[in-house]
């Protein structure tokens, strides 16, 4: 369509010039603001300019102006409670009869730029030191740990296998007089290969065997932490997904009966809200999976509960992908399948010299959105499992939460959420920049 | 159709909505006050109460606003925008600290109303000397019972813990789960962890606040952790067998159903179990931790407070503080007590009406026989994370007795060094 120049300045300012200036507005400022707090030490609840001061505080600030025309205004604005010697800020100003009125902008920024030229203000620089605890954070990095397997208050294990004992005890033990004490202790039996403990022990020796397997029995196992966990189901939520619904709509291109039903029925779960979707399965696993497979915990169990996170996520999610590669092949045309058909082409070479390569822009939208979904992912575990049991299930969306929403650590958890997006987009950028040249290529 | 009419009737659209937006502010000429609470279980007795007052005070309109799970969030995000509600429902002790540290509340020492709450209950609202909330309903967190159950099986409610063995041994024996569990979902059992930690320390609970808010001491200190974890243990060993997979509504059915025959929970949970079974029959005891019936008290303080916010104008301060001078009337403590089932804090309320486990409580308050909510002077994360995280990782085997304890250490020093 050809459009005059007044057309074009028209559709500009009635059409992308508010999209851009909302852009500005939703994206942008945001996205700067936030990398801004991922470097302050803010709680949260902090206001932007003090709503109270100490009474010597107040009067050192005033000192320290060393500028009348200044300390008026300050005054002006920050008035004295006898009751609680502070000075607080009237956010409510009466001048002369009627109404008062609110504080505006224009004076608050004022203020702020004036407590701000005696360096007062609430939020703090700190540097780099949000990043460097994430470093620290026993959550969130994977880090090997130490698992004691004796609780002093439990009883003295009689029997350890030989491996156990070799591994998880005897190692760990750098003193030869404790290793002999031990052995003394725990007898090897050579026919079964297992390390038993002695008969009648004294009161003495029981507590200083005790003490001993408390300190020394150990194994040292990965804890996925945070960013272990959110990479475990990115990785099994972008393969099973995709696989899953590739091969759907591999089935549903055929001509077979029903396929419009089964086609809106594998979409349904991406229509019905994610919270149903948590309920609906957190019935099913405490009251139907049980009675299939007999295992009786799945998302209160710390070993299962990853998994069944993952199978929600997939059985949601695959329905969407499902439709984007169903768009893909019917774009293939049908003359090309018939020819290689003619030509004496199997089903499998088909499908790997044909179908495939010609659905690379699929793959490449899929991937992408099933990437980004899942290193982002939240709705779905928050509704199922709130990260639990302990912090198994937490990805990094949950964590950022905690941090900032139950643990008063806003300036912290902006930072984590500055490391996510550049992690997205590292992760993405890669991926398209690879299957884009993929494609280009064909 | 012609090409001016579309752009016509955009830029006409357009207006209407921009119009409409602006004319529907300031069109009345009452004193509209909003009232930010968090307790679901009043939704609509908070509806009745709003009625009452607007009714005594017809120049004031007040606004509900509810937001169950996640009013702190809310609050907080709010906040950040420069915004507050004009009175805001928030927990006692470091929620109310919290915000008063930050300025964000008025201070009520001089207001009236204040002089006619019990003692006891002022110090979960005072910050550096001064009340910044009207604290609203004491609860009790411990053991709600099945009468009906221990009459069954003739058991006396226990006061010590040898006493508590017996009674989960007899339930077993008859097939009774002795508790309703919660372990699917963390506070739960961040509460108990806390609760026997109080019961076990006892009257050292103070002190070792404060030499813990000091940077000093370990959260093991005032106790003899092997107890603590001994007893977490033995719940352990008498909930529910799938309470992994057991939210707080499932807990509720269970206990409801006489399927369990105890919960250790807040008494706010009865108001739940009540109306899904109403002939249930209970009653409320302290959680025994040890052998000598005197240490066994009950973990009660006040729960919700009315505080007011700094930032509102000065018309709607006053109607706020109309509400919260409403609130002590013989009226609205009547609702309080009958509609809301919750345990007012004004002095010499009557609290005749109420059923028997708030009547335990308020026996328990009233002999003394309590132990304040330690774990709402905890700082935030303490709480929120190391305590329920941690306590929840030790039931799953996550975690060792002294990872949980070093934990908490660990979170405490570092939000004391900010």
């Amino acid at each position: 369509m050809v459009t005059s120049k007044k057309g074009k300045a028209f559709y500009f300012i009635m059409f992308l010039l508010p999209a851009l200036s909302l852009y500005t507005m939703f994206f942008i400022f945001p996205l700067f603001q936030g990398i801004k707090y991922s470097f302050t030490d803010w709680n949260g609840i902090v206001p932007e300019i003090p709503f109270n001061f100490e009474k010597n505080e107040f009067e050192n600030i005033l000192v320290q102006l060393n500028n009348p025309k200044k300390a008026v205004y300050l005054k002006k604005f920050y008035q004295f409670e006898e009751a609680n010697s502070l000075y607080r800020l009237t956010s409510w100003v009466q001048e002369g009869e009627g109404e008062p009125r609110k504080l505006t902008d224009k004076e608050r920024k004022e203020i702020k730029k004036i407590l701000k030229s005696v360096d007062v203000s609430s939020i703090n620089y700190i540097g780099l030191a949000n990043f460097k605890e994430m470093c620290n954070d026993q959550r969130f990095i994977p880090r090997l740990e130490k698992r004691y397997l004796y609780n002093e208050f439990d009883e003295l294990p009689t029997v350890i296998g030989k491996r156990a004992f070799n591994k998880k005890l005897l190692d760990n033990i750098s003193e030869q007089s404790e290793r002999d004490f031990l052995l003394l202790n725990y007898q090897f039996i050579a026919s079964n290969s297992t390390y038993v403990l002695k008969e009648e022990l004294t009161e003495e020796d029981t507590t200083k065997l005790k003490s001993v397997l408390k300190e020394k029995m150990y194994e040292k196992v990965l804890i996925p932490g945070v960013i272990g966990f959110t990479l475990f189901f990115t990785f099994f939520n972008v393969l099973l997904s995709n696989f899953l619904a590739l091969t759907l709509a591999l089935i549903l291109d055929t001509n077979m009966k029903y396929k419009n039903l089964l086609r809106s029925m594998f979409f349904l779960p991406n229509v019905i809200s994610l919270i149903i979707v948590a309920y609906l399965w957190s019935y099913m696993f405490r009251l139907i999976f049980p009675l299939i497979t007999g295992i009786s915990v799945w998302l209160g169990s710390p070993k299962l509960a990853p998994y069944a996170v993952v199978m929600v996520a997939v059985w949601q999610g695959c329905g969407y992908l499902m439709v984007i590669y169903l768009a893909g092949l019917q774009t293939i045309p049908a003359e090309l399948v018939e020819v290689s058909e003619v030509d004496g082409a199997k089903w499998y070479q088909r499908l790997f010299f044909i179908k495939f390569p010609l659905l690379l822009p699929a793959f490449t939208i899929c991937l992408f959105y099933s990437l980004s979904n899942s290193l982002r992912t939240f709705d779905i575990v928050m509704a199922l499992t709130q990260g639990g049991p302990g912090y198994v299930t937490t990805p990094i969306v949950v964590d950022i939460y905690k941090n900032a929403f139950m643990q008063n650590r806003y300036g912290f958890a902006t930072a984590k959420a500055v490391l996510l997006c550049l992690i997205i987009m590292l992760i993405t950028g890669v991926q398209l920049f690879l299957m884009k040249r993929r494609e280009v290529e064909l | 159709m012609k090409k001016w009419m579309v752009r016509s009737l955009l830029l006409t659209l357009i207006l209407v909505i921009l119009g409409g937006t602006f004319l529907t502010a300031s069109m009345a000429d009452k004193v509209e006050i909003e009232l930010f609470y968090y307790k679901q279980e009043i939704v609509k007795q908070m509806g009745d109460m709003a009625t009452a007052f607007c009714k005594k005070n017809p120049d004031i309109s007040l606004k509900l606003t509810l937001i169950p799970n996640d009013s702190m969030t809310v609050l907080r995000t709010r906040m950040a925008g420069g915004d507050a509600p004009d009175i805001i429902q928030l927990q006692a002790y470091s929620a109310v600290f919290e915000f008063a540290q930050a300025g964000w509340l008025v201070d009520l020492t001089n207001e009236p109303v204040l002089s006619k709450v019990i003692e006891g209950a002022k110090t979960s609202v005072t910050y550096k000397g001064r009340a910044y909330a009207l604290p609203m309903d004491l609860a009790g967190i411990g053991i709600i019972y099945n009468k009906d159950l221990f009459k069954k099986y003739n058991l006396k409610p226990p006061t010590t813990f040898t006493e508590l063995q017996n009674v989960c041994a007899v339930l077993k024996k008859n097939k009774v789960t002795p508790f309703a569990g919660l372990f699917k979902v963390n506070w739960s059992l961040g509460h108990f962890i806390s609760m026997v930690h109080s019961t076990l320390a006892g009257p050292k609970v103070m002190p070792w606040l404060e030499a813990m808010n000091a940077g000093k001491g370990s959260f093991a200190d005032p106790i003899n952790s092997k107890e603590l974890f001994k007893i977490i243990d033995f719940y352990k060993a008498n909930v529910s067998a799938n309470a992994a997979e057991m939210d707080w509504d499932e807990q509720q059915a269970a206990f409801a159903s006489g399927e369990a025959a105890m919960m250790v929970q807040g008494l706010w949970s009865y108001g739940a179990a009540i109306a899904t079974n109403p002939k249930l029959n209970c009653g409320f005891i302290p959680f025994p931790c040890t052998d000598k019936a005197e240490d066994t008290k009950l973990l009660a303080d006040v729960d919700s407070t009315f505080a007011l916010s700094a930032i509102s104008s000065p018309a709607k301060m006053k109607a706020a503080k109309q509400f919260l001078e409403w609130l002590s009337t013989p009226e609205a403590i009547k609702m309080w007590v009958e509609e809301c089932k919750l345990v007012p804090t004004f002095k010499n309320s009557d609290v005749s009406s109420m059923d028997v486990p708030f009547q335990d409580l308020v026996k328990y308050m009233n002999e003394g026989k309590t132990n304040p909510w330690a774990f709402s002077m905890y700082p935030v994360a303490v709480f929120e994370d190391a305590c329920k995280n941690g306590a929840q990782e030790y039931v799953f085997g996550l975690k060792k007795a002294n990872d949980v304890i070093q934990y908490i250490d660990e979170t405490w020093r570092r939000e004391m060094q900010k």
